[in-house]
């Protein structure tokens, strides 16, 4: 006891800095195996990527409905490439102030792409710089919807700019308030589920009338994002993109 | 202590402990973001960004189970005491972790956006109720986890802020140890922001595992700590009649103290300082130091926490400083000492009693 006896301004007794000594080792030790036990047990993001060091130019029609996109030929047979426009921010291609057009379109920007989905979406900086009206006639007309039959999925509505690459991971309840955030910017809503073999699927969401959700219809949808929802509605693909019909007011929660 | 406030007394045990701090936080996270990196590499790799974030969280959170540990540890023995030293400045690098936490993860997941930041951390997800027909589990699942975050970083902020013996004195002890009970309300906020927050998501148990194990060790040290307090007092209750014996001689070392609890719970350290005898109250005027557990050193009783001093006579601190303890009157019967459980006004002067015989041997054990 006598030894013990600590005083800060005075010289530490000897057998207590042994005793503090140990201690403080233990502690760092301790909080050295917490820190490498959390780090190592992270869930994998995804393989998700927003490549901010060099632009992609991409030439094609410009349509705002249902959200601001570029369509572009595909490769033979394979049907025409479908690009989402979304700003560098949280803010949709609405933002872009657009050209209304029906001339070809080149669009310049960050690519973000993930895995076998390729490359979803561009982000164009500067609508100035970034996009040029080319004059030239229409090479890529509208796709042509094809029905694919209603279903009921189960998954998750996310931002897919952020999903797709920007953040990682871009999904999830930590990610909901930044997914709200983006969505209510103006970044299409998507649906994250998986087909019949287990592969991830991800779907466009528009009203039943295959418009845009805007306004109220996206209000609606807001407290469902990143949460675990069931969707019902006509799914259809356009160009290589799925759309899902739906009704946001019909949004269950699992 | 009264004359001049300065940001930090600075000695080198101070300075050592504030190094181990920094280093420790700045190995912890760089261990963590570097080997988070490595694990899941090129495209498959998390956004540094988020790395950074879970970093910081892991951080703050180890930091502040140490900083509740520290209290009920050096309850259970003294030689915890350097630790408990300089206790705040552990208690502010939680709060500095944790702000880099609260800020990043304002700017990473609220910025850029069509809201505020600030706004949006509390109106974006606005899940607070359930919704018509919404089973809990799901409620729980969406409940907006950030405020929890922030009401847990402001109660952080303000005792960091007030951390200093300037508020200490301005807003006296007892304002001043209740605001710091709240680190218990923000540790608890924090289980919960991480709850239903972070632990949502589909991660690894270990997570669930390691908070736990925080929690575990906090509650399982207070109850330890409290009980073995609730024990001694018990065994130690002593009547406050006129005059009760509450030591003998030979059980007093020479410069050491002996904490005696009087039945009205109040503490009394009775030192033997030669072969005088004097008593004076348990409770160090700086921060409810144990002074019965502290020495004499250089003739003035020495609290063990941060080491006020107090004359054993007068239950004053040395000129220049200013702070006064109660005295208790003392007189010594055969081998017994006696004391007079009313407390007197602090400051007041005491005749030591005198120990004439032949006790001898005590003070050399
Ligand atoms: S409590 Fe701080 S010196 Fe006594």
């Amino acid at each position: 006891m006598r030894d013990a006896f600590y005083v800060g301004y005075l010289r530490m007794p000897k057998r207590l800095r042994a005793f503090v000594t140990t201690v403080v080792v233990v502690l760092l030790l301790g909080a050295g195996a917490v820190a490498l036990v959390a780090t190592t047990q992270q869930p994998a993001p995804g393989d998700g990527t927003w490549d901010l060091s060099e632009k992609i130019k991409v030439t094609g029609t410009l349509t705002t409905e249902p959200y601001a996109m570029l369509t572009v030929p595909g490769k033979p047979g394979a049907p025409p490439r479908q690009f989402l426009l979304v700003t560098m921010g949280k803010v949709g291609g609405a933002g872009l102030d657009l050209p209304a057009t029906d001339d070809a379109v080149s669009i310049t920007g960050y690519p973000i792409a993930r895995g076998a989905a390729g490359t979803v979406l561009l982000t164009v900086e500067s609508p100035e710089d970034d996009v040029a009206v080319s004059g030239k006639p229409v090479i890529a007309r509208d796709p042509v919807p094809v029905a694919l039959g209603t279903a009921t999925l189960d998954g998750e509505i996310v931002d897919p700019k952020c999903y797709f690459g920007a953040m990682k991971p871009g999904q999830g309840k930590v990610h909901k308030a930044c997914a709200t955030l983006c969505i209510q910017g103006g970044i299409p809503p998507m649906f994250v589920t998986t087909d019949a073999d287990g592969a991830p699927a991800y779907y466009l969401l528009v009203d039943e009338q295959g418009h845009g959700l805007r306004g109220e219809a996206l209000h609606a949808l807001l407290p469902f994002v990143a949460d675990p929802v069931r969707l019902t509605g006509q799914r259809e693909r356009v160009g290589d993109l799925l759309r899902l019909r739906i009704d946001p007011r019909m949004i269950e929660r699992r | 202590m009264t004359h001049a406030y300065r940001a930090v007394q600075w000695n080198k045990h101070k300075r050592t402990y504030d190094a181990l701090i920094a280093v420790g936080v700045v190995l912890f996270i760089a261990l963590f973001v570097v080997v988070g990196l490595l694990q899941h590499e090129g495209d498959h790799a998390a956004h540094p960004v988020t790395l950074i974030l879970r970093a910081t969280s892991t951080c703050a959170i180890t930091l502040l189970t140490i900083v509740l540990a520290i209290g009920p540890l050096a309850r259970l023995s003294p030689r915890f005491n350097p630790l408990l030293y300089n206790r705040r400045h552990l208690g502010v690098s939680t709060f500095l972790v944790a702000l880099v936490h609260g800020g990043l993860a304002t700017f990473w997941y609220h910025g850029f956006g069509v809201v505020d930041p600030v706004t949006s951390v509390f109106t974006t997800n606005a899940n607070y109720l359930p919704a018509e027909g919404q089973r809990w589990q799901s409620w729980l699942h969406g409940f907006p986890y950030q405020p929890l975050g922030v009401f847990a970083l402001i109660i952080l902020f303000l005792m960091a802020a007030t951390s200093h013996d300037f508020w200490l004195k301005n807003l006296s002890p007892r304002v001043w140890k209740n605001l710091h009970t709240l680190v218990y309300l923000a540790y608890g906020l924090i289980v919960m922001h991480v709850t239903l927050g972070f632990l949502q998501d589909d991660v690894s148990v270990v997570y669930a595992g390691l908070l736990g194990g925080s929690a575990a060790v906090i509650v399982v040290l207070h109850v330890v700590a409290g009980v073995r307090e609730n024990i001694k007092e018990g065994q130690d209750g002593i009547a406050n009649t006129e005059w009760v014996a509450v030591a003998k001689i030979d059980d007093l070392e020479d410069a050491h103290g002996k904490v005696v609890c009087l039945k009205n719970h109040e503490r009394i350290a009775v030192f033997r300082h030669g072969d005088k005898v004097s008593a004076v109250s348990n409770v160090c005027a700086h921060q409810n130091g144990p002074l019965g557990e502290g020495r004499i050193i250089d003739g003035c009783i020495t609290c063990p926490w941060h080491g006020y001093q107090y004359r054993p006579e007068d239950g004053q601190s040395p000129p220049p400083y200013t702070e006064t303890i109660p005295t208790y009157r003392v007189r010594v019967e055969g081998r017994d000492i006696l004391v007079n459980p009313e407390a007197l006004p602090p400051g007041t002067a005491v005749e030591p009693a005198l120990i004439h015989e032949t006790v001898g041997e005590a003070g050399d054990a």
